[in-house]
């Protein structure tokens, strides 16, 4: 009973949490966004080689988080790297998960508003979205991490099925020859794939919250791996269903591909509303986790209650939301906000890992 | 339960919650007799008669809608309905049916597009096919046909026919015998079309039509991909062939019927298979094709037929080779010398095979097919010969 109160995340649940924020808007546009780098059907080896480049970066963040086992980035980047500069890289990854929460809202109302609710206003769809998430996000860490525990299961069990199905039109010659024009369209390819695999770093924050802090590497392989086998999955599927030329025509290719069969017979015929379903719960999850660390983290840096911060960013990422004229801007937001992530796992951990190594070597050859 | 029941107060909040489930109806409802659900267009050159406002009409399309009657006794009837409207563009078409059909169109169930050969031969399909691949409420499993002369009259109905065969749904019904007759062809969805027309392969139409008071599933047009256009038809013997150089799962029957030396016979094939070879020695690129098919033999008019006799059957066999060796070269022979179109599938191979070759000639593959040498090969076994041995 006592082990109950305490604030702390099973091995399973910060994996499933990890994850959860990983899949969100990259599922429908993965297959895309990786072919127009690669312009072959060699996409699945670009997300197998990003998938292999962020886990050399994941073993840097675990080797960081070891320093500090108890405190969360936000926390330990000004004892690391000085109170300015720790701040300020604090703040840029908060202002990164601002953009993933705005956009991730974006993105749920630009999908509805094509497949699933042509007619119900965006600000609707939004705000709703938006009040949910505040009530989930106020029960602090350990009911998100059930959420997704709960959601994340489901998920994918049903892409999975929906997947299979989609099988009656996979066409093998879609996706042959392997690596037909050498290794470079992989290596055009690898941006786009690292882009879709955005959200593991949140183990920066989740280890400090973590049981069995030991089987933090166990939950980062995990965390990449899952994913990158999910996007393969799609990525095979979508390619192999609908052809490469035609998927870089085509805004949300994934669902493009539920919508190319109808299987009569059983029950449903049509099965993009099951997908849409799911997809809505793990954009809701991403949502929720990083609308839920971004005031995590400015309520350590200025020592304040978390609860200013959950109700004064909610109206920041609606107004955020709002920005993108068009689906095209949308999705530049998205290469944004990835830019931002990429320059905080590429650099500031990098960084922050040597100057912590510098630190302890220095005071260890003092204490000498 | 009991205690809470016994005070008015509760079961009058009961009452309350229930009546907020019953009461709070669908208000978004629409009754489906008020619906018009569209299952098929038909798309036609417009003659020319009608003009709408001042700009040159270009398409006539047809809408096959269903309008569910109920007749006095109560029973529900399937009907459709035919509205025809011309414009020069798809959504401006749909537009003008939104101003005189009563009731919404739902599109969500539209199963078949019938395209006129008149306009599949002037206008590009990538074009016309657009509204339909960029609009969310057309599914793309839509199927897609070309119809012989014109596509309205497929889609009518038919005053002596009894039930309720609704033309756009009968034509699939159709296709469905494509494992029992060669000379189907497998319906081609808005998702194949767009494949083949994004990466400009051309590729094959179904032909509909309509004979007498039948519709008829006969011949196959020739899309380009280069022009994006239809360029011409191949009949159903060369639709014969191609499905054996295609060699996708399925059957059909093959039927030999050769005067000359008495053989006639039939074969019902189970299984089909073709692998296309590509070779390349230097800027030369020539293909093999090796096709194999397993069959039952059916029917057999040959006197003094045995069929215990190993050398009866292989005779039969090679005489049926010799059929499909000859299907598969006059339906090359059409694509090769008079349309200029691989839609067999010969650049995939040589994508697949020799990725940078394919690079080189990608650009004017279509032009390159034509002169390219192909041989081919037919391996047919008689695995079966039902349960009547000799005569």
């Amino acid at each position: 009973m006592i082990q109950r109160q305490k604030r702390q995340l099973t091995t399973i649940q910060t994996a499933f949490f990890t994850i959860s924020i990983i899949l969100g808007m990259g599922v429908l546009t993965l297959p895309r966004t990786i072919t127009e780098g690669t312009q072959t059907p060699d996409g699945w080896i670009s997300v197998i080689l990003a998938g292999i480049i962020f886990l050399v970066w994941g073993r840097l963040i675990i080797l960081l988080n070891r320093y500090y086992p108890d405190l969360t980035f936000f926390q330990y980047m000004p004892l690391i790297l000085g109170k300015w500069l720790g701040n300020l890289v604090n703040l840029i990854f908060i202002l990164y998960m601002i953009l993933t929460a705005s956009y991730q809202l974006r993105g749920l109302s630009a999908v509805t508003f094509l497949y699933l609710l042509p007619t119900t206003p965006d600000m609707v769809k939004i705000l709703i979205f938006i009040f949910v998430a505040i009530y989930l996000i106020n029960g602090g860490i350990i009911p998100i991490a059930r959420i997704c525990e709960i959601l994340l299961p489901i998920t994918l069990i049903v892409f999975a099925f929906v997947l299979l199905l989609s099988f009656r039109v996979f066409d093998p010659q879609h996706i042959r020859p392997v690596m037909g024009l050498g290794i470079e369209p992989v290596l055009k390819g690898t941006p786009g794939a690292v882009l879709a695999i955005t959200g593991f770093e949140m183990m920066l924050i989740l280890n400090a919250y973590m049981e069995q802090k030991k089987q933090a590497w166990k939950v980062m392989v995990a965390s990449i791996a899952i994913p990158s086998v999910f996007y393969i999955v799609i990525y095979v599927a979508t390619i192999g269903g609908l052809g490469m030329d035609q998927v870089l025509t085509l805004a949300f290719p994934t669902l493009e591909l539920l919508r190319s069969y109808e299987i009569t017979g059983i029950l449903f015929e049509r099965y993009e509303s099951f997908m849409l379903a799911v997809w809505i719960m793990q954009i809701f999850t991403t949502y929720v986790g990083v609308h839920y660390f971004a005031s995590l983290g400015f309520s350590q840096m200025t020592g304040k209650n978390i609860q200013y911060f959950i109700y004064g960013l909610a109206p920041l990422h609606f107004l955020i939301s709002a920005i993108p004229n068009n689906l095209n801007e949308v999705f530049k937001l998205g290469d944004i906000y990835s830019c931002i992530e990429l320059f905080v796992v590429l650099v500031a951990v990098p960084a922050a890992l040597g100057v912590a190594w510098l630190k302890k070597r220095l005071s260890s050859s003092w204490k000498k | 339960m009991r205690w809470f029941l016994k005070r008015k107060r509760n079961i009058f909040i009961i009452y309350l919650i229930l009546s907020l489930a019953l009461l709070t109806g669908c208000w978004d409802n629409r009754d489906i007799e008020e619906v018009s659900f569209n299952l098929g267009i038909a798309l036609d050159q417009a003659d020319g008669d009608i003009k709408l406002e001042g700009e040159p009409p270009v398409i006539t399309a047809t809408f096959q809608n269903l309008a569910p009657k109920v007749t006095i006794s109560g029973q529900a009837e399937i009907d459709f309905d035919n509205i025809s409207i011309t414009g020069n563009t798809i959504s401006k078409i749909s537009t003008e049916l939104a101003l005189l059909n009563p009731g919404t169109i739902i599109s969500q169930h539209l199963k078949t597009i019938a395209i006129s050969e008149n306009l599949a031969r002037h206008m590009n399909l990538e074009n016309l096919l657009n509204d339909f691949q960029r609009n969310i409420n057309t599914r793309i499993s839509t199927n897609i046909l070309i119809a012989k002369g014109n596509a309205k009259s497929v889609f009518e109905k038919n005053l002596g026919e009894k039930g309720n065969a609704i033309p756009a749904l009968k034509i699939l019904r159709i296709i469905d015998n494509d494992d029992f007759s060669l000379r189907l062809l497998k319906p081609a969805t808005l998702a194949i079309v767009g494949d083949r027309l994004a990466s400009e392969q051309s590729f094959l139409l179904p032909r509909v039509q309509k004979k007498g008071n039948e519709i008829v599933l006969e011949d196959a047009a020739v899309i380009s991909g280069k022009t994006k256009k239809m360029v011409g038809l191949i009949n159903s013997e060369e639709v014969n062939g191609f499905r054996w150089l295609v060699g996708k799962k399925g059957g059909g029957r093959l039927n030999i019927f050769n005067r000359k030396n008495n053989l006639i016979f039939t074969i019902q094939i189970f299984h089909m298979s073709s692998e296309i070879i590509p070779h390349v020695r230097g800027n030369q690129i020539s293909f093999d094709v090796n096709v194999y098919g397993e069959g039952t033999l059916i029917e057999d008019w040959i006197e003094n037929a045995d069929a215990a006799d190993n050398r009866f059957l292989q005779k039969l066999e090679k005489e049926a080779e010799q059929k499909i060796v000859y299907q598969m070269r006059s339906v090359l022979y059409k694509l090769q010398k008079q349309f200029r179109a691989d839609v067999v599938g010969f650049g995939e191979a040589l994508r697949i095979k020799y990725p940078q070759t394919f690079q080189k000639v990608k650009q004017n593959w279509d032009e390159m097919f034509a002169d390219v040498p192909i041989e081919v090969h037919a391996d047919l076994k008689i695995r079966n010969y039902g349960v009547k041995i000799k005569k």
